[in-house]
């Protein structure tokens, strides 16, 4: 045995020295970043959790790797010692010319953290017996897999693999798995409980390693380790690669964690019948049970018109949020298990319930159709469908809609936009109009068709439109009609015709309230751009004069990139003022921008937008 | 018998073939997953940039590297040249059939890309923009074509090949902090990131120039090696034992600069390379002595030789820690260990785990006490060494961990904070959600907002919840079955929830008092005024000058923070204090190093009462820079 001690050493003692000096410099290096680390002690658990294992490579890479993948085992094999001493001399030799530099390390560290950390007996044993469990574990997996030879990377990728995957997908962290557990920042800050099931567990998986370990290397008398230690093929590593791509794919797909709860709230009212409804108390619980009995019954009326099943009908919630203004409302991103969560300014004295009410509609519709019914050719008639629902039986909230639409109307055509554009490119007015104006514009629609149509055909209509659940997958988008095959399905007019209807409509209706629009002032709105120093610019904004006050407005803008669609009204910067002024930025030649003023008119109640375009900074 | 070259060379690369093809595969199967609305291009089009980048420039280096190393080390080159062909055909016939192989994949998920866009587009975002597409696919090709030579070259090293590629990432990643503009002319990855002026794709210039000149000198010289082949082998050979010599170290250098590389990266987040560079300790001192006390509650230890400036301190500190635990209403548990000698820079105390550290400075060492166990309460209420979750709720546990240092110094939340939070409010910084998320809070606002953000949030929610409140949050996040990694507003609505509260309510009752707060500070904040800077070059460095749109109030001053690039993390930034010229103009020097890509992307600030109120970000190009 000792020639054998020898020539390991002889074949090894440069690499050896060369470890030591490496793990030398590593231990001056994590020492010296300890005073960021929160206790000296760290730098031995980064030394243990990350060097440790590197060094437990090395090693079986020098003593079994090379011996196997250079065949210089077969000259062991003519010696007078027989197989398994060979092999247990090399795991032994291994395991001491790890443990010792390690033991080292934690030598210097306590001497180094004497100072800064109360040292104790019990201390310095618990964080021995966790180190000192964790490296027997990894050297002894680390020779385990060093002798299937070719397969290693292969096992080791796999290994890693599951390991990473099972840690994403799992309910558990990988630090609180044996053995990573006993290595986990806390090793150096646990002072007191020594984790004996986490030793335990480690040191019999190091034993079966051990055993698998002696298993492999005497099989058939040591044949399968040659033969596991030639070089792959081409083919095989191809074929090994995309296994190893396609296991990958498999578990990015696997969930075994606690989901998250579906969205609840605690404490709110509740509909007294009807569908699901809480509301969130903010104010007076009266007002908000009045909220949760109307969302509740305007639910139940969407329900029966559109036909839907009871299942799956998900809650309806309604937060309150004074951060928002009284017209402003939003639909929180949560996954769809949640079910629709709206919230809005309930307690605030500029409240727009009627449009909230739609707006919960709208939401709870696009929840339904997995967003498909808020696909652009068909938006329109999401959003004119839910202000019909609401609007029915409220003859002045119809008078109101009516006039917004008409201002609308006259707003599109301010800005060269017609009837068409409204069917076509429905997000386009979306966008420049605004939420309230959009809105009104879309009830115009819905209404001049449904009595176009009569009530039957246009519910008929809407329930092939809206009331469609498609799988959430490609299928939706492959296989799906198109609306105009929906339109043509119903006997509603085409896109065509339906856009010469309302560009009638439009004018019409314009004439008919010319005298409440003539009230509506339709002041000149101007950006421009204006270089600073260099070749950087500034943007002008002016709403009407160029000097003194107007009535209060505000300024909306955003960067934009070359592909973006929708801007949500979240993102949109907002400067409030009276006077001409210019944006607090400054952009590059060749910025896109979004911008659009809002004022709030009285007389339409609610907040328009004007002179919303995109445009670029020439 | 070009063509058969080719055809050979193409027969060859089968297996690679195959991994793209199965790759492109397995990204349209993902794409069918779910419906094509879901995701707009700009989303799909960064996460297919995101991930080309790196797989193209691994698979590129895999295939180069064995490309030509093998011909040699398996004798068949010595069949090549037995044929009618020189060696310079068989170079150009690899490098094709590999080109050819390797760009299958930007092909195919371009392709599929821009499918889905047609087919999903709306008329906002009608444009396909062709010439983007085009320029992202040469730029792909160049990826491929470094990524390929390099292969090529180290393939030579045979087995130490991937070590060197390991080297360059290291060092590439390393250089990002220190010369941000210099990693990013190296780095081959960065030649795939979107960068857009409006619809113009702003061309990483030095970056392509770098790259190019690599790919010439990557091929140029496997090309040498390649053509020279044999000759240069039987000479080495010939130097066996030399080689034995010299490979060793250079090896054992190469492993010594990898790991400590990787050491180095997993630290960086803990450094601050201004903090740590070459601080100069020009008087040294014989070290002190350490110094160890233990009170019922806790054990300190501290520089021997200043027990007299920590005995007030430690005398008091077993109240601290009763009123700490009384006030979050729990038992406070095992002794805390506390280390007196200082903490990180630019904080008073840090806490981790069980462990505190700190700076002890006069009265308000007992506040920064206070502060520091009450996160370590929080933590342990948390879970413990399970308590990630809370970290990721950063807004909460700074604003608890201010709100009991505010309950036991003061009595309640200071005018100061109150001031910051009406600001936030007046100019709408940062909605109430956006607490929730701590990057998105970190990047657009100063960090330090969330000391008094989060103390009003903590109020409001003990005021709506009773005291018991924040013990029973914290409680939650211990449990075993609470969902993993959540972020974000999914983790403090999860939280919330799974203890019995809604966490709208609470924030709507912040925003509430946000807004009653905003009539008392009015005045203070209608006097600051909002700068905008524009760039301008001053001999050789460049500037950032600012203009304001008021008047600037006493006790106020203007600063400006950088960062490298359009995005970038938050130990990236740097902040430059503003000086006023003699025509009145405001200036603050650009950093050395931040410039990347062209361009300077700065967040002009105001800093006042102890607080920087900063605009949203602006990314300008050098070129519009005006020449003072």
């Amino acid at each position: 045995m000792v020639p054998l001690l020898r020539k390991e050493w002889r074949e090894h003692r440069w690499v050896l020295l060369a470890m030591l000096a490496l793990l030398a410099f590593w231990q001056m290096a994590t020492l010296t970043n300890a005073s960021t680390m929160g206790s000296p002690m760290v730098a031995y658990q980064r030394m243990v959790a990350f060097v440790a294992p590197l060094m437990a490579l090395l090693l079986v890479n020098r003593l079994v790797v090379r011996e196997y993948m250079g065949r210089t085992q077969l000259f062991l094999e003519t010696l007078p010692v027989n197989r398994a001493q060979v092999i247990a001399l090399k795991w032994l030799l291994g395991a001491v010319l790890l443990l010792l530099p390690m033991a080292a390390c934690l030598t210097v560290t306590l001497l180094l953290a004497r100072g800064q950390v109360l040292l104790t007996p019990h201390y310095i044993a618990l964080v021995a017996i966790r180190s000192a469990s964790f490296i027997l574990f990894v050297y002894a997996l680390a020779f385990a897999i060093g002798l299937t030879g070719r397969y290693r990377y292969f096992i080791w990728s796999v290994l890693i693999g599951s390991v990473v995957m099972a840690n994403a997908a799992g309910q558990v962290a990988i630090e609180l798995w044996p053995p990573f557990y006993l290595v986990q920042e806390s090793m150096v800050f646990e002072r007191v409980v020594l984790p004996l099931p986490a030793v335990l567990i480690t040191c019999a998986m190091a034993l079966a390693l051990v055993v698998a370990t002696f298993a492999l290397a005497l099989c058939a008398e040591g044949s399968l380790v040659v033969a596991l230690s030639r070089r792959m093929t081409a083919r095989e590593a191809s074929g090994v690669t995309i296994s190893i791509l396609a296991l990958l794919m498999a578990f990015s797909v696997i969930e075994l964690r606690t989901p998250k709860p579906a969205f609840a709230l605690q404490h709110a009212v509740r509909s007294a019948d009807g569908p699901a409804v809480a509301v969130g108390i903010a104010g007076a619980p009266a007002n908000a049970q009045a909220i949760a009995n109307l969302l509740s019954s305007d639910l139940a009326r969407l329900q029966t018109f559109l036909a839907l099943p009871s299942e799956p009908a998900p809650a309806l919630t309604a937060l309150p949020d004074d951060a928002l203004d009284g017209d402003v409302f939003q639909r929180a991103a949560l996954p769809n298990a949640d079910g629709v969560v709206v919230r809005a300014a309930m307690s605030n004295r500029q409240f727009d319930q009627q449009g909230f009410r739609a707006y919960a509609l709208a939401s709870w519709m696009q929840w339904y159709s997995h967003g498909h019914s808020a696909i652009e050719e068909r938006r329109w008639l999401l959003d004119g469908v839910a202000q019909w629902l609401i609007a029915r039986d409220l003859p002045q909230q119809q008078q109101k809609l009516a006039l917004r639409a008409a201002f609308a109307a006259r707003v599109l055509h301010a800005q060269q936009r017609n009837a068409s554009t409204a069917v076509w490119h429905w997000l386009l007015v979306r966008e420049e109009l605004g939420t309230c104006l959009s809105d009104a514009l879309a009830w115009r629609m819905v209404t001049s068709l449904a009595q176009q149509m009569g009530e039957q055909r246009f519910q008929a209509l809407s329930r092939t439109v809206l009331a469609v659940r498609p799988p959430d997958d490609a299928r939706a988008s492959l296989f799906e009609p198109s609306f105009a095959q929906l339109l043509a399905q119903a006997g509603a007019p085409d896109q065509a015709g339906l856009a010469q209807q309302f560009g009638r409509l439009f004018s019409s209706e314009q004439v008919r309230l010319a005298n409440s629009l003539g009230q509506i002032a339709m002041p000149q709105v101007s950006f421009s751009a204006r270089p600073m120093e260099g070749s950087t610019y500034e943007v002008h904004y002016q709403v009407g004069k160029a000097d003194g006050e107007v009535a209060p407005f505000s300024v909306r803008y955003v960067t934009l990139g070359p592909w973006d669609g929708e801007i949500p009204a979240e993102v949109l910067a907002r400067v409030d003022t009276a006077r001409a002024g210019v944006l607090p930025a400054s952009y590059a030649r060749g910025t896109r921008l979004f911008t659009a003023i809002e004022r709030r008119e009285a007389l339409l109640d609610c907040s328009v937008r004007l002179a919303a375009q995109r445009w670029e900074i020439k | 018998m070009k063509r058969a070259l080719f055809t050979k060379e193409l027969r060859s690369l089968r297996p690679f073939l195959f991994i793209v093809l199965a790759l492109v595969l397995f990204d349209t199967i993902d794409a069918l997953r779910t419906p094509f609305e879901s995701s707009s291009f700009l989303d799909r089009f960064t996460s297919m940039a995101d991930g080309l980048s790196i797989i193209q420039i691994v698979l590129g280096f895999a295939l180069g590297s064995n490309l030509l190393v093998r011909e040699i080390d398996d004798g068949t080159l010595n069949f090549l040249d037995g044929l009618p062909l020189k060696r310079s055909a068989i170079f150009v016939a690899k490098i094709k059939a590999a080109m050819l192989v390797l760009i299958m994949m930007p092909v195919g998920l371009l392709l599929l890309n821009a499918a889905l866009h047609m087919a999903t587009r709306g008329s906002l975002d009608f444009a396909l923009h062709p010439a983007l597409l085009l320029t992202f696919f040469g730029l792909s090709i160049l990826v491929t074509a470094v990524s390929l030579t390099a292969g090529m070259l180290f393939g030579f090293l045979r087995s130490l090949c991937w070590l060197v590629f390991v080297l360059c990432a290291i060092g590439i990643q390393l250089l990002e902090n220190t010369a941000p503009s210099l990693a990013s002319a190296l780095n081959t990855a960065d030649l795939l990131t979107l960068r857009f002026t409006g619809t113009d794709w702003q061309l990483p210039l030095p970056t392509i120039w770098t790259q190019l000149g690599a790919t010439l000198l990557f091929g140029g010289a496997a090309f040498v090696l390649f053509n020279s082949a044999g000759n240069v082998l039987a000479q080495v050979q010939h130097l066996q034992k030399w080689r034995r010599l010299i490979v060793a170290p250079v090896v054992a250098i190469m492993l010594i600069a990898a790991l400590t590389g990787v050491v180095m990266l997993a630290e960086r987040s803990n450094l601050d390379s201004d903090e740590h560079s070459e601080q100069a300790d020009a008087v040294e001192f014989i070290p002190i002595a350490k110094g160890h006390a233990t009170t019922t509650h806790y054990s300190f230890s501290y520089p021997a030789l200043s027990s007299a400036r920590v005995s007030a301190l430690i005398a008091s500190a077993d109240q601290t820690f009763v009123d700490v635990a009384t006030l979050l209403k729990m038992e406070g548990g095992a002794p805390i260990d506390v280390d007196l000698s200082g903490a990180d820079e630019n904080h008073d105390g840090t806490a981790h785990l069980d462990r505190i550290r700190m700076h002890v400075r006069g009265a308000s060492a007992k506040a920064t006490l206070a502060h520091e166990t009450a996160h370590v309460f929080a933590a342990r209420l948390a879970g413990g060494e399970r308590a990630t979750q809370l970290d990721a709720m950063m807004v909460f546990n700074e604003g608890l961990a201010e709100w009991v240092e505010s309950k036991l110094t003061k009595g309640s939340i200071s005018e100061r904070h109150e001031l910051a939070a009406a600001i936030v409010s007046v100019r709408r910084l940062v909605t109430p959600r956006q607490l929730t998320d701590h990057d998105a809070f970190a990047s657009a606002v100063d960090d330090n907002l969330k000391y008094p953000l989060g103390a009003i949030l903590v109020e409001r929610f003990v005021n709506r919840y009773g005291p018991t409140a924040p013990r029973t949050l914290l409680l939650v996040l211990a449990r075993k079955d609470f969902p993993r990694d959540l972020q974000g507003y999914a983790l403090w609505q999860t939280a919330f929830q799974l203890a019995g509260f809604d966490l709208d309510l609470v924030l709507d009752d912040y925003a509430r008092h946000l807004k009653q707060l905003e009539p008392r500070y009015a005045r203070q904040i209608a006097e600051l005024p909002r700068p905008r800077g524009s760039l301008a070059l001053q001999g050789e460095r460049y500037a950032v000058t600012l203009r304001m749109d008021g008047p600037m109030p006493a006790g106020a001053y203007p600063l400006v923070r950088f960062r490298p690039g359009k995005s970038g993390n938050s130990a990236q930034y740097r902040t430059s204090d503003s000086a006023l010229s003699p025509d009145g103009k405001y200036t603050a020097q650009v950093p050395e190093r931040i410039i990347t890509r062209g361009e300077v992307c700065f967040q002009p600030g105001l800093m006042y009462a102890g607080m920087v109120i900063y605009e949203p970000w602006v990314c300008l190009p050098v070129s519009s820079a005006e020449k003072t």
